[in-house]
């Protein structure tokens, strides 16, 4: 069974019965300790109400987007994606591979590798992979575009 | 068709293929979504990409949907695992060094929210709120942010009462720790 004590976050969340909410209320009357922390929590509280709604909240409705992959005539279309596509994805790849070889001491690496990985559940990945004589390092990126289940 | 029309009703005549009951859905609930999916993911674009799935997912699954009064629980239960995901994904975006003797594997997002100016308290808080772990963001968002009872977030969260209790008792204490005085210093208006 929790100690009064730490019943404090829920009775200020009001998820307390109400013979709970007595119980904890009249210890946090009577101990000192109990009531800086119930005030606190309560301040806390309410700074957090305050945060519901981000300031950067866009006003457009995503219902376009969204009737266009349900009803929409091509029917379950891929999302209307803001990230970058995987062509630019492949670019980025491609371009740090460039600047991988430049970059590397002049032993640099016997081979590096750039290649790409469809996975349904994952996306699509692209790695780069250099082999030296002393070790074996790679690098990759992922588009986070893979059908996420529920 | 009644935009005061319940969930449930529309959620029924989504199942039976009615564009209107799905669209008033949508524009019922998706800014709750996009505000909670923010504040899960830090990130407004994919928020936006994820609140398209999130109800690509409910026209799909409109079909199973039990007419329970519970929605809402449903919905956040969709979207959260839509922001699980992606929050999984993070954890292995990453670049490996190739000297591994002189560089050190990046250290973990400190959070979506970090960068945001500090100087404002709020700001402060947001940021607090974006780094603790995502099962006790979700918990708190759920409940503090978007209003649901502890029973809502436990069925949207698959979980139970007392592990809500716990995942926000365990947040606060979080918030607490990482805001110092600053939590009790009184900004928030007591009622």
């Amino acid at each position: 069974m929790k100690h009064v004590s730490d019943r404090i976050d829920a009775l200020v969340a009001g998820e307390l019965d109400q013979a709970e909410a007595q119980v904890v209320a009249e210890h946090v009357a009577g101990c000192p300790q109990c009531a800086r922390e119930e005030a606190r929590a309560r301040d806390l509280w309410q700074q957090l109400a305050g945060l519901a709604v981000p300031p950067e909240l866009p006003s457009r409705s995503a219902w376009p987007d969204i009737q266009a992959r349900t009803f929409g005539v091509a029917g379950n279309i891929e999302p209307v994606r803001n990230r970058w596509g995987q062509a630019a994805l492949a670019t980025v790849a491609l371009a740090a591979g460039l600047a991988l070889a430049v970059l590397l001491p002049s032993a640099g690496p016997d081979k590096i590798m750039v290649a790409t990985d469809d996975d349904p559940a994952w996306g699509s990945s692209f790695w780069l992979s250099e082999q030296s004589d002393s070790s074996l390092s790679e690098m990759w990126l992922a588009a986070a575009d893979g059908e996420s289940g529920s | 068709m009644k935009s005061g029309m319940d969930d449930d009703t529309l959620m029924t005549r989504t199942a039976q293929g009615e564009e209107e009951a799905f669209r008033l859905l949508v524009l019922r609930w998706e800014k709750d979504v996009l505000a909670f999916l923010i504040h899960m993911l830090g990130s407004v674009e994919e928020a936006e990409d994820l609140v398209q799935d999130t109800f690509v997912q409910v026209y799909r699954q409109a079909g199973r949907y039990r007419r329970e009064g519970l929605f809402k629980s449903w919905l956040f239960r969709i979207a959260g695992n839509q922001a699980r995901s992606v929050l999984r994904r993070r954890k292995i975006l990453r670049w490996v060094p190739w000297d591994r003797t002189t560089h050190e594997v990046p250290a973990a997002d400190p959070g979506p929210l970090a960068h945001l100016e500090q100087a404002q308290a709020a700001a402060g808080l947001r940021s607090a709120v974006a780094q603790l772990p995502p099962r006790q963001r979700e918990a708190l968002v759920l409940h503090r942010f978007q209003g649901m009872k502890y029973r809502e977030v436990a069925t949207a969260m698959e979980t139970t009462v007392p592990g809500v209790e716990s995942l926000i008792q365990r947040a606060m204490a979080t918030l607490k720790a990482r805001l110092g005085p600053a939590a009790a210093s009184g900004r928030g208006e007591r009622k």
